[in-house]
């Protein structure tokens, strides 16, 4: 970027290289006219369920559970509940316009930043994965059918391909810089600078963990329901989404007994389920032997290659570099109190699912050990439930400007 | 020990007379591996191991290949390193390390010369070099391709690169060659890819025919190259017929995990174990023995590595077994077939791959 004299000559951009799947070159060029939205404007309620039902009643999107979720998320009952818990909406304005990049490897993501960008009352130029997923052309149809006149300026669907012209532009006109996941695009993303008036929200890699209190899991008599909560959070993404727990911590007592069964019926369900790639076979074992070959203190359960289990008797500083996916899980049994396992609870940690526990009990128990990490403590089955609170962002208000006054 | 192991003629043992010397042996080689290094040692204890109840082949554990290029695993002092192999990884890529002592060095050499008399008898041969010679110039690193050519190379009385430092046909040195050595036979030796690429298509563009009808040519390194440029073995041989009237035409499976124990591909097209080394078919689901003609991870078995406990890896490689002991060749043991590498994973998640295209 150019400044002469305190005025800034951007640099041109080749449109042509964008290529829209919502909004057009001539949209992008009028920028600067929009003018930013109070939070939960009643227009963009309207439109969001206006996708919702029409979502809802396509025959194409049935097929596609991840668009379902998604179209119920948006329906007006639900964003009005979220609505309420946003007392100050009227001193509030959105930041102005909101530059996403969505990961390449979860569809419907988009959607979601979408959402929280057109809530908290930006305009939206969101950059998708060149991957072809049907996921991606189905909702691109729906916004194009769907989108109203008012609407249009404030959503900008894009894909382009490697060109850092074009992600210096946008990051420079932006005022709200939403990078999705990964530490590696970050990095790469974060060689486009943004105005010094830019917020950046990042969402980094993250790891996250379960807690089970033993005897309740045994008293449970619905136990196949917390099996199947556990497989979503898990297999369903491979075991590799930020929120998917990668290491088992059981309390209370009676915890052999407890694990023996959940873990036979876990691996029951994946044999039925899940279809396990072959070369990660290879790497899970891969994976258990290079954390054997300088760990003796610990012991395998292995179910085929579907499901492994290993026994960890203590916490080691560098487990978190072992972990694996597509069903790779540590477990500790928490002997005396919760401060034991406190290294997990790094900057890298995000999500604590638990099952037989309070939330507030474990937030209670861990929030004065000098904690670093812990964004979300919800229950198994929960896990990849979107907020607009996520990953230690209040989106809504992140996104939005508050202007004091008195 | 080895010795003994070497004496044995290189494709005449019955699978199950096999498994009756490989038994002993490979239990004797899992626990000096496992009171000589102590990271294999720790392995084995994760495994709960135990070396008292093996009473098969098939239950000796197995090292995934990709642990030499995430760790130093040895069995022998630094002071023994007699010399490291690395393994051609591109850039960025982790490569392999292999360490050896002298003793598994020699032995590499030997195995692979007991295996080649096999096809090529004992005499050495003028020798015809499908690469450049500038793969050979850093000869304190031991790159898999420099490796390959250097271990092959004892079996070639001259000596001759086909292809300049750029890449580019040396024809008049092939030439020359060719009359020099005309009432000879001819050993050709390459990297598939390379012989593809530089060799074939170059002499096939320029519509250049050698006169190579008395030749054997020997290649490896794997098919995924020209598997994605969808050629076939079919293809690859008779393009070579087409260029040069080469009829003789042997593909060998090896790794640099496991060098010396190469795995040659018969006059029907199977790739054949040898005296001194196995194969084990694993089905991806369980790592159980898969059966004949059924789809698996390919595991090797090798009773040479004595530096490194590398004597049974379980390969990144899809395989499947073809028969035991009765090929049309008449070679014994078993015989299989190599499909390629597994293929990449496609995961979910929200970890991202989206960077490489930045």
């Amino acid at each position: 970027m150019l400044k002469l004299g305190g005025v800034v000559i951007r640099m041109p951009v080749n449109f042509n290289k964008i290529k829209f799947l919502v909004g057009n070159k001539k949209i992008v060029e009028s920028i600067f006219n929009i003018a930013p939205l109070k939070p939960f404007d009643q227009r963009v309620i309207d439109y969001l369920d206006i996708l919702s039902k029409k979502i809802l009643r396509s025959s194409i999107a049935k097929s596609y559970p991840d668009i379902i979720t998604f179209g119920f998320w948006c329906r007006r009952s639900s964003i009005l509940s979220y609505k309420e818990k946003y007392i100050d909406i009227n001193n509030r304005l959105g930041r102005g316009i909101a530059f996403h990049i969505a990961p390449s490897n979860v569809p419907i993501n988009f959607a979601y930043s979408l959402v929280a960008g057109l809530l908290s009352g930006n305009i939206n130029i969101i950059r998708i994965s060149s991957k072809n997923f049907d996921q991606i052309e189905i909702m691109k149809e729906i916004i194009n059918e769907t989108l109203s006149e008012f609407l249009k300026d404030y959503i900008i669907l894009i894909q382009y391909d490697h060109d850092k012209n074009i992600t210096d532009y946008f990051s420079e006109i932006c005022d709200v810089r939403i990078i999705w996941g990964g530490d590696n695009t970050i990095r790469t993303i974060r060689e486009s600078s943004v105005g010094s008036r830019t917020i950046e929200i990042c969402f980094a890699d993250r790891n996250s963990m379960s807690i089970i209190d033993a005897e309740y899991f045994l008293k449970t008599e619905n136990k196949k329901r917390i099996i199947n909560d556990f497989y979503n959070d898990t297999y369903l993404s491979d075991q590799n989404a930020c929120t998917s727990p990668k290491i088992v911590c059981w309390k209370g007592e009676n915890i052999d007994n407890a694990e023996r069964i959940f873990w036979s019926m876990l691996y029951e369900k994946v044999l039925h389920d899940y279809e396990l790639q072959k070369v990660k076979a290879v790497e899970k074992y891969s994976k258990f032997i290079i954390y054997a070959s300088n760990h003796r203190n610990i012991d395998l359960q292995k179910f085929g290659n579907f499901l492994y289990v290993i026994n960890i008797r203590e916490i080691d500083k560098d487990i978190k570099d072992h972990f694996g996916d597509s069903g790779i899980f540590y477990q500790y049994h928490i002997k005396n109190s919760i401060e034991e396992i406190v290294s997990l609870f790094d900057k890298k940690l995000q999500t604590i699912s638990y099952f037989g526990l309070k939330a507030k009990d474990i937030y209670q128990n861990i929030s004065n050990l000098n904690i670093k990490g812990v964004d979300r403590i919800v229950p198994i089955g929960k896990t990849l439930d979107f907020d607009l609170i996520w990953d230690g962002y209040d989106l809504i208000n992140t996104m939005s400007r508050y202007i004091d006054l008195k | 020990m080895y010795e003994e192991i070497l004496n044995l003629a290189p494709f005449d043992i019955r699978q199950a007379e096999k498994e009756k010397i490989f038994l002993p042996y490979l239990k004797k080689l899992t626990n000096k591996h496992m009171e000589c290094s102590v990271k294999y040692n720790s392995v084995l204890h994760g495994l709960n191991f135990d070396l008292n109840n093996v009473e098969k082949v098939s239950e000796i554990p197995f090292l995934p290949v990709s642990i030499f290029k995430s760790m130093d695993i040895k069995s022998i002092d630094d002071k023994n390193i007699y010399k490291t192999m690395t393994s051609s990884g591109t850039t960025g890529q982790k490569v392999s390390k292999i360490y050896l002592d002298k003793k598994t060095a020699i032995n590499q050499q030997k195995t692979l010369a007991k295996i080649m008399s096999e096809f090529m008898g004992n005499s050495r041969l003028p020798m015809l070099i499908i690469d450049s010679p500038s793969v050979l110039r850093d000869r304190f690193k031991f790159s898999a391709r420099g490796a390959g050519i250097l271990g092959f190379s004892i079996f070639g009385s001259k000596r001759i690169y086909a292809l300049n430092d750029d890449m580019t046909l040396n024809l008049d040195g092939i030439n020359e060659f060719i009359s020099k050595y005309k009432e000879s036979k001819i050993f050709i030796f390459g990297f598939t890819f390379m012989i593809w690429q530089h060799f074939c298509v170059e002499l096939e563009k320029n519509e250049i025919k050698l006169n190579l009808g008395n030749s054997i040519l020997f290649h490896g390194g794997g098919w995924k190259k020209l598997t994605s440029l969808s050629i076939t073995t079919k293809d690859f041989k008779k393009k070579l017929y087409d260029t040069c009237g080469i009829t003789s035409i042997h593909d060998y499976y090896g790794m640099v995990e496991q060098t010396g124990c190469i795995y040659v591909e018969c006059e029907y097209g199977h790739l054949h174990t040898s005296s001194y080394s196995d194969v084990i078919i694993r089905n991806p689901y369980d790592f159980s023995e898969a059966s004949i003609n059924e789809k698996g991870i390919i595991q090797v078995i090798s009773l040479l590595p004595e530096s490194y406990p590398g004597h049974s890896l379980l390969t990144e490689d899809e395989g499947v077994l073809l028969g035991v002991d009765d090929c049309k060749c008449g070679r014994k043991g078993k015989y299989f077939r190599v499909l390629g590498r597994l293929k990449n994973a496609e995961i979910r998640g929200c970890s991202d791959t989206y960077a490489s295209q930045f």
